[in-house]
């Protein structure tokens, strides 16, 4: 599925009405008239079945925690991506997580294809959003440069929110030159080969969870553990209504 | 590739490339005090040097003037390619006098992060064979080899096959690269115990479809997959390996189908098989039916126990070639009825069902499931005994992760009594079991249900998707 590289395929007129952002923020009402997404892998296509295997499904709802604090309208999180660890995240599902509620979503990988429970999801550094490839949601995001959540006030353009779409029209795998899923997130960070760290990038992500709201989300560190700095996919991350 | 390891490691912990290609590697070692040993059997020639940072022991206790790390790296080769060809593998490629002359050349250099690769070097054809050479540990000072002895046969026969496997037209999969490699260690040296030491890692992971094993940094599930050469060999006969390597550079898994079929069996009957022989491991472990030495390894995962009055529902979920296995414990008294287990597959699952009751000490003989219009149905009377077994194997590749409802109940009253091992009068799939020169627990033919149109299935070809190699992990 595509809107980026599709050419072909089922043409879905999404008519979405954002109905406001809550929280203690007072942010500006969004409205949406309407989107047009590409399907060009076509509706029989399993996107699961493209994925590589240290990505496929895994029938297990994930034992990582997702904890957060709510302040001036932020929600901070600590996400446990880590997936059993490196040796083991090839067995290990993604953790999904509700940003309205702030927490996680007890559902496993395949459950989440056919269910809008959830907003985004977290395994190691892949990041996936409930839409497109990933799940019926409809949840799209939009990349834009920025430091902090403060630094972004309006909704990006429309022409800019991306799904998730790391199939092509054959139903093949798109990915990263890493070979990670080509999700709508897959460039979040920098990865350093000397350090064999990442870094998330300068970037806020707007975020149309599948309410239709608006949130706008920040990667503070892929290495969220205080008592190791190396043990990587414990994410910490912040958002906000926009 | 051998792993990465270090001295207070217990197993080695990094899985890298099966071998290395041109382009990727650098060249050969260049020692300004380069010397060389050709080994008594005239197949290979080992280089080292004595000084630097590569400089080997230099322990003479023969005093022939050439360490006997040395000599003993060059003896073990010629014993692994002896080895190799009394099974009727393909040798190495021959590479002309690069090394020195056409022995096969093995390098001893002090590795930082693993202990050992082969290096392909001058390829041709499409798809492509490989000649090259070895470069191994210096030393194995620091390494958790229980000897060192031990340490030069597990990486001499595990790579010297990697050799052997570029002598074969096109590129493998992990799992049937370094699987086989490491199954070669056991065939080749069958006291040392690198073999046992990593089938657990596979047999920890039989949910994983065999036919996408891309490991995860440190993942050893690739060298793990030693079993399923180890049990293509023992179920089915001496020489079974060496004829899907033969059928290169058709898939590892279509080329086991082809095989396989030629002695009667087939590949999903065969990993329906093999999987039920992973039930008997640890205290199910049986001898006489099964792996011939697995009362110490480990349990394969199993299931939360489905446990309670009757009737009994659960859900497995099966990806491609993979297994769940699923404890079933009936209440005191309730085994003297005849019960019936049915599976129903979902999502354009394919499967096949073996039940079997558990005493406490051995396994009873397998009931098939047999296929009706509900899913595949098996039935036992478990008598005294209050646990089953169920084996739900996936037996077709590129199946979607798919539920199968499994349903425990009291049988009807006119319901047929299958014999133990009988195909219970299903479908058969495939054909029968010749060629095995062990035992079988999986008796006859192979069941499967089809349901098609579930939520997850499509119509297109799933892409392949090739796992060689990993990025840089953080």
């Amino acid at each position: 599925m595509s809107m980026r590289r599709g050419t072909t395929g089922l043409m879905l007129a999404l008519g979405v009405l954002l109905v406001g952002c809550g929280g203690d923020g007072g942010d500006d009402m969004v409205t949406v008239d309407a989107a047009l997404v590409t399907l060009d892998s076509g509706p029989s296509c399993n996107a699961a079945a493209a994925l590589p295997a240290n990505y496929r499904d895994i029938a297990m709802v994930s034992t990582g925690t997702v904890v957060t604090t709510v302040a001036g309208g932020v929600t901070s999180a600590t996400i446990d991506a880590t997936a059993g660890g490196l040796a083991n995240a090839a067995d290990n599902p993604f953790i999904y997580v509700d940003l309205a509620t702030g927490t996680k979503v007890a559902i496993h990988d395949a459950q989440a294809r056919t269910q809008s429970s959830w907003d985004i999801a977290f395994k190691r550094a892949v990041i996936r959003v409930n839409g497109g490839d990933s799940g019926p949601g409809n949840v799209r995001v939009a990349i834009v440069p920025g430091a902090t959540l403060a630094a972004v006030t309006t909704a990006p353009a429309e022409n800019i929110f991306n799904v998730d779409d790391w199939t092509d029209d054959l139903c093949a795998l798109l990915s990263t030159p890493s070979g990670e899923p080509l999700t709508a997130l897959a460039d979040w960070y920098d990865y350093d080969s000397a350090s064999n760290r990442l870094t998330p990038r300068a970037e806020v992500y707007v975020v149309r969870a599948r309410s239709g709201t608006l949130y706008k989300l920040r990667i503070m560190t892929y290495y969220g553990d205080p008592a190791s700095s190396m043990r990587g996919a414990l994410y910490k991350v912040e958002w906000a209504p926009l | 590739m051998r792993r990465t390891l270090g001295a207070a490691v217990a197993v080695p912990v990094a899985v890298v490339l099966a071998w290395a290609l041109p382009g990727v590697a650098a060249a050969r070692p260049v020692w300004t005090d380069a010397r060389s040993l050709a080994s008594p059997g005239g197949n290979v020639r080992v280089h080292y040097t004595t000084t630097g940072v590569d400089a080997v022991l230099i322990g003479d206790l023969n005093g022939d003037l050439v360490p006997d790390y040395v000599a003993e790296v060059a003896a073990v080769a010629d014993t692994t390619l002896g080895n190799l060809a009394s099974r009727g593998f393909r040798a190495p490629l021959a590479d002309g006098t690069l090394g020195g002359d056409a022995r096969f050349d093995i390098y001893l250099i002090n590795f930082a992060s693993a202990d050992g690769h082969f290096m392909g070097e001058t390829c041709s054809g499409a798809p492509r064979t490989c000649s090259g050479y070895i470069e191994m540990e210096n030393d194995l000072v620091g390494f958790s080899y229980p000897t060192r002895s031990e340490g030069i046969q597990v990486l001499v026969s595990h790579e010297l096959f990697h050799a052997v496997q570029a002598a074969y037209p096109g590129d493998l999969p992990v799992a049937w690269s370094e699987g086989s490699a490491t199954w070669n260690e056991e065939l080749a040296f069958p006291a040392q115990n690198d073999f046992e030491r990593l089938i657990p890692s596979f047999l920890a992971k039989t949910a994983r479809p065999f036919e996408r094993s891309g490991a995860g940094f440190g993942d050893l599930y690739p060298y793990g997959a030693a079993l399923w050469p180890h049990f293509l060999e023992l179920a089915h006969g001496a020489g079974t390996v060496r004829g899907v390597f033969e059928l290169a550079p058709m898939d590892f898994l279509d080329a086991a189908d082809s095989v396989l079929r030629g002695k009667g069996s087939s590949l999903g009957v065969a990993f329906a098989e093999f999987t039920r022989w992973n039930l008997m491991t640890g205290e199910r472990s049986d001898p006489a039916r099964g792996w011939p030495a697995a009362a110490s390894w480990p349990s394969v995962p199993l299931e939360p126990a489905l446990a309670g009055a009757l009737p009994l529902s659960g859900e497995v979920w099966i990806e491609g070639l993979s297994a769940r296995y699923q404890p079933i414990d009936v209440e005191a008294g309730v085994g003297a009825q005849r019960l019936r287990l049915t599976a129903t597959p979902g999502g354009g699952a394919e499967v096949a069902l073996g039940l079997y009751v558990w005493d406490g000490r051995q396994l009873g003989e397998v009931v098939e499931g047999r296929a009706e219009a509900g899913g595949l149905i098996a039935e036992v009377t478990p008598g005294a005994a209050t646990r089953l077994f169920a084996v739900v194997s996936g037996v077709t590749r590129g199946k979607a992760l798919a539920p199968i409802a499994l349903k425990l109940e009291v049988a009807p009253a006119t319901s047929p009594s299958p014999q133990p091992g009988g195909d219970g009068g299903g479908c058969a799939v495939g054909a029968g079991q010749g060629g095995k020169t062990g035992g079988s627990s999986a008796g006859g033919a192979l069941l499967l249900l089809v349901v098609l149109g579930g939520a997850l299935l499509r119509s297109r070809p799933r892409p392949t998707v090739t796992a060689h190699g990993h990025r840089p992990q953080s």
